[in-house]
């Protein structure tokens, strides 16, 4: 390393080197200042999962937890307690202010958790859990969300108080905003926003900030550098926001905004965990991803169902509680009608390859009757024939045979079918809010004004659906959680007439549910494209192989007839086959319109690869795209990855570059006498030879020493570091400072270094590398408690 | 620790130690520069070393104590050369030395001295004892009664001697060597905890190692070679020599270090009674000498803790519980010393 060491030491006069302004608060207000600017910035960070959680009831319980914890390690720091038990006793208020607002039944004093009480969180769990699984964001605060949102947010205050605070690193602290913040950036429709955004970076800087003003009590450090600081700070910013700006244009996937869709951290593969919203979210994809396979003997291409929305509670769809009459093991799905169906021989065999598909429920065509193949716990719910994995259980790379069975179904045999006695199915299918907006109960009105006939009622529905202007639009308007399919977005979509499957499913089911039919919405992936693949399944069998990806997710209405089952329509134009008894009967002046006629799915597409109708126009080769934004995503992470590795490095080749800095800017002897010593001391920490808090600096010499670690040149190099730091640590201020060249100082600091690398081991080596343990131990403090030599040592 | 180095580590000499904030006291001369100090040093301790064998660091400690102004307790069984050293010492310093052998019916006029009527001025005088010079030892001090070693003991602490209602001052410098039986002789009255304090160091001299012996039996069969001792010193130089200890500068971290080391004694489980104020005092005065006989104008911890055992160990009382489990007040201190954090980076330092 060549750097000159011995630059003339005009620049710090002594006495200009006060902080000119800005005097910090005194001692016993610092660390109720710090832990009120780490409570700030996590709860404007945490502000952006408005959005993600309905309303902002939530923030309250979360800025109780934040604060608690904040007071908590607050209170310990003010007491000077070490650093390990602040951050307990912060684990503890997190413990303590949740079970007070969640738990408190079950708690001793309403606070501690007692012994029902981990009882009492399963259920909360379960609900949590439920939810995350089966709502589309904005979901429903229900005490569960409540709770795991003040146990997130708690532990990320925890998290970023522990960097900023007792580690000293406020910097670092950012990720843990970053983390809390990419939570909304991922899963809210246009991302968290501009203002989402600045309230998070507003947070970051405060803490900074008051990090900043804090260490800055004027112990020595220059301050006339501020203006060069200053200068490259804004550099640093401008450059910053230079490429916030400009990378957008560079990559593809971005297209608005600050984090606009491009901008989620998608791996390719549909999540799928919660069909609603990744429903919306995959077919508004520029790409295709998420390529699976299935291959049938059914004449027809199928529908493949992921899981049934039925629970209208809350004013939106999503599956009814799982758990009170699941059973498990899904090789025999025992349902009479099925097992009759099944004895008949209407069965279809289909083999279904999900690849990276991940979800928790399994993909099945409609009604399956035994699974065999696949990994894992499931249970199924005799009600809907859902199939649900179990403790941990998904359908990620699963291949797995499905018998599954079909009433045929004529126009016929369903107008026969009487109204539904309530009696035959769940309460759950038929149940409606009491408030509707008014546009769904005139609309219904209109639609079924004069029919009777539960079977004339639904087609009734789904031809108004196909017809009557509405137009199909993924693009349609997203904001305001208009990817779900509550109430109020239905009233929404009957009014602009424009939207995507989920709107039609859910009109439709809700429709039906007016006239008195039981309904349900059925969420999974319409028929694909073929592959002309066809594969040889036992003596005789050919099954024709079909691919579905992410464009093909759709949703679709189930309604129920009494005698007949449950039958699914496909209210949606251009979407999907219309079954043969949803036919609409041509007749002259029929208003059914030229997209309406189904693919012709039992030919390949011109084009194959080739999106469907919905792909977008602007995107010319989407594949290729999706290809190139995974790679990109997959680079971003590495690097995020790497730069975390590198973190400790990086904060350890500083600090000894400060110490350089230090000799090289001359001054006192004094001082680069001490920045010598002690970067010695640390790189001999990091390779393994630690200094005992307890030992002075000629007694850790001596031990070096003694073990041979040091010999011959460098025993004299460390002697004379050692000699220097106590001239300068223990003589009279007004004595001469320790004299030596600088530059000699640091030959010595490196004759010792390469003498101790020498002596370590490679592995040694590269944990002193990669885990410096000297950035981790605290150096002796002085009486006021504070690191000694933080300014310009640290 | 090496002398040498330490000298040339110190590099520039100090020579003028005002400005310090040290009250130099009234009567006492400039110290001296620490190149003349250390020839000095060098000198007495070579001079010890013609009579006692193998016992360097127990000489060094006799000099460091002189030159922190401070009184020596040699404790020791008999014949191991207590007294030798003690009047060694005396010997290589040109100044007035008595020595006392106390006895059980030694009184305290036999110590400070008596008023004695003269007849011929008719009047009374003041016959100054035994304690009036500069290096007094006192030989088997343990033998004496409890009033009389009281007596020694003031003078020691208060360096004057009140006879009649007058004060007599003590010479500067006044040390007083007193030698001791360990306890368990017959025929003895150990010192009171509360005496033992005015001591500043105590010193086990133990016994020689075996070449040490030999040479021993070699230097001292004919004639004692404490004969050919001539003073080195004079005791002027003597005075400066404290001086120069005295302006010796002491850090606020060590300062911290000392005192944290003496409340580290009182709370520890093992002790009784930890280490007082004056023993505080004390060490950081033996700190200083350590400092200034190793060539340095500012003390380090390692000298306070090279002197806390010869400094703390006789004045701690352990516990009962600790006395049966064999520990004894050396490995006390010994524990305290490897326990207390070494404070003070650079908070001194300013740009």
């Amino acid at each position: 390393m060549t750097v000159t060491l011995d630059k003339p030491a005009d620049r710090l006069a002594p006495g200009t080197s006060r902080r000119a302004g800005g005097r910090p608060p005194s001692p016993g207000l610092a660390p109720w200042l710090m832990s009120a600017a780490v409570a700030v910035a996590v709860l404007l960070t945490a502000a952006n999962l408005h959005g993600v959680l309905e309303g902002w009831s939530w923030l309250f319980q979360v800025a109780v937890t934040v604060g608690a914890i904040e007071a908590a390690t607050g209170l310990a720091r003010r007491l000077e307690w070490p650093p390990l038990t602040g951050a307990l006793l912060g684990l503890a208020a997190l413990v303590m202010s949740v079970n007070a607002m969640f738990l408190a039944p079950t708690s001793f004093l309403g606070v501690i958790p007692g012994p029902d009480t981990f009882a009492a969180l399963d259920p909360l769990l379960e609900e949590a859990r439920d939810t995350v699984v089966s709502q589309v964001a904005p979901v429903l605060v229900n005490p569960g969300v409540a709770l795991a949102a003040c146990v997130g947010v708690g532990l990320i205050a925890l998290l970023v108080d522990t960097l900023a605070v007792p580690l000293q690193m406020p910097a670092i602290s950012g990720l843990g905003l970053l983390g809390l913040v990419s939570v909304p950036a991922m899963i809210k429709p246009n991302s968290i926003g501009a203002a989402g955004f600045l309230a998070a970076a507003a947070g970051y800087l405060l803490l900074l900030g008051c990090a900043h003003w804090l260490a800055a009590d004027g112990s020595g450090r220059g301050r006339l550098a501020s203006s060069e600081h200053l200068r490259r700070a804004s550099g640093i910013a401008a450059a910053g926001l230079a490429a916030a700006l400009v990378l957008p244009l560079a990559i593809p996937g971005f297209s608005s905004g600050l984090f606009p869709e491009g901008s989620r951290l998608n791996w390719g593969a549909p999540t799928g965990l919660n069909p609603v919203v990744s429903l919306g979210d995959n077919l508004r994809r520029p790409g295709a991803f998420g390529r699976m396979t299935y291959a049938t003997d059914a004449q027809e291409p199928l529908y493949l169902r992921s899981v049934t929305l039925e629970n209208l509670t809350g004013a939106r769809w999503s599956p009814s509680p799982f758990g009170g009459n699941k059973r498990t093991g899904i090789d025999e799905l025992d349902v009479p009608g099925v097992q009759n169906l099944l004895a008949s021989g209407e069965v279809t065999t289909t083999l279904i390859s999900t690849a990276s598909f991940t979800s928790p429920w399994l993909l099945v065509p409609y009604a399956p009757a035994q699974v065999s193949g696949a990994r894992g716990q499931w249970s199924w719910d005799p009600s809907t024939l859902n199939i649900r994995g179990e403790s941990g259980t998904t359908t990620a790379n699963q291949d797995y045979e499905v018998r599954s069975v079909k009433p045929r179904l004529t126009r016929d045999i369903l107008r026969a079918a009487e109204p539904a006695n309530n009696a035959v199915v769940d309460p759950v299918f038929s149940e409606l809010p009491r408030n509707m907006p008014d546009i769904i109960t005139d609309t219904a009105a209109s639609v079924l004004d004069g029919l009777d006939s539960p079977f004339e009622q639904a087609m009734a529905i789904q031809t108004y659906l196909r017809t009557s202007g509405f137009v199909y639009s993924e693009q349609a308007p997203v904001d305001g959680g208009y990817d779900q399919s509550g109430f109020d977005v239905v009233a929404a979509f009957l009014e602009e007439k424009s939207g995507y499957c989920i709107h039609y499913a859910a009109t439709m089911a809700i429709m039906a549910r007016i006239a008195g039919i039981p309904s349900r919405m059925a969420v999974g992936y319409a028929p694909g494209r073929p592959t002309g693949t066809v594969l040889t399944d036992g003596p005789g069998a050919d099954l024709k192989e079909y691919e579905i990806d992410s464009r093909d997710a759709h949703a679709w209405p189930e309604l129920f007839f009494s005698g007949v089952g449950w039958v699914s329509f496909e209210p949606t134009p251009s979407r999907g086959v219309l079954p043969a008894y949803a036919q609409t009967e041509t007749t002259p002046g029929s208003p059914t319109q030229p997209e309406d006629v189904l693919r012709p799915t039992n030919q390949p597409r011109p084009g194959a690869g080739a999106a469907g109708e919905q792909a977008e126009p602007n995107s010319p080769a989407p594949a290729e795209d999706d290809v190139l934004s995974r790679q990109l995503w997959s680079a971003a992470v590495a690097a995020v990855v790497l730069g975390l590795l590198l973190t400790p490095l990086l904060l350890r080749r500083r600090r000894t570059s400060r110490r350089r800095a230090a000799l090289a800017a001359g001054g006192t002897g004094r001082r680069a006498a001490v920045a010598a010593w002690v970067e010695a001391v640390d790189v001999a920490e990091d390779l393994g030879w630690a200094a005992a808090a307890t030992e002075t600096p000629r007694a850790f010499q001596q031990r070096l020493d003694d073990a041979g670690v040091v010999t011959g040149e460098s025993s004299a190099a460390l002697s004379r570091l050692r000699a220097g730091y106590e001239r300068a640590a223990y003589a009279a201020p007004e004595t001469p400072a320790p004299d030596g060249h600088n530059a000699a100082r640091w030959a010595d600091v490196e004759a010792v270094k390469g003498r101790l690398q020498e002596r370590a081991g490679w592995k040694r080596r590269l944990a002193g590398l990669f885990w410096p343990a000297s950035l981790f131990s605290r150096r002796p403090s002085g009486a006021d408690g504070r690191r000694a030599d933080q300014d310009y040592l640290a | 620790m090496d002398t040498q180095q330490d000298m040339a580590e110190a590099g520039t000499i100090r020579s003028n130690s005002a400005g310090l904030g040290h009250s130099a006291e009234p009567g006492q001369g400039e110290g001296l520069a620490l190149a003349e100090f250390h020839d000095a040093c060098g000198r007495i301790r070579a001079a010890i070393e013609t009579v006692i064998d193998g016992k360097s660091e127990a000489a060094r400690l006799a000099l460091t104590v002189l030159l922190a102004q401070g009184h020596l307790l040699l404790e020791d069984v008999p014949g191991v050369g207590k007294t030798m050293l003690a009047k060694t010492l005396a010997k290589t310093i040109d100044c007035s030395v008595h020595r006392i052998q106390f006895t059980p019916d030694l009184l305290p006029s036999d110590v400070t001295g008596v008023s004695i009527y003269n007849q011929d001025k008719h009047r009374f005088e003041f016959r100054p004892g035994p304690v009036f010079a500069n290096i007094v030892i006192g030989d088997e001090i343990n033998r004496a009664s409890a009033k009389t070693q009281s007596a020694l003991l003031e003078c020691m602490e208060e360096h004057q001697v009140t006879v009649d209602g007058t004060s007599y001052p003590l010479d500067t410098p006044f040390m007083v060597i007193a030698t001791q039986n360990p306890i368990e002789m017959e025929g003895t009255y150990p010192l009171p905890e509360a005496q033992r304090d005015r001591f500043m160091a105590r010193i086990s001299m133990g016994y020689p190692d075996l070449r040490a012996e030999m040479d021993m039996l070699e230097t001292h069969q004919s004639v004692s070679p404490l004969v050919n001792v001539r003073p080195v010193v004079t005791v002027d130089e003597v005075r400066s020599m404290v001086a120069t200890v005295r302006d010796v500068y002491v850090s606020p971290a060590v300062k911290e270090y000392t005192v944290n080391i003496g409340r580290a004694t009182r709370d520890h489980p093992h002790l009784r009674l930890g280490a007082s104020p004056r023993a505080m005092l004390q060490l950081l005065r033996a700190a200083k000498a350590t400092a200034a006989l190793n060539g340095r104008d500012f003390v380090l911890p390692d000298d306070v803790a090279s002197v806390a055992e010869a400094v703390l160990a006789h004045r701690l009382i352990l516990d009962r519980k600790a006395v049966t489990a064999g520990e004894d007040a050396s490995s006390v201190v010994a524990s305290v010393v490897a326990k207390v954090p070494v404070g003070g980076e650079s908070r001194r330092v300013s740009p």
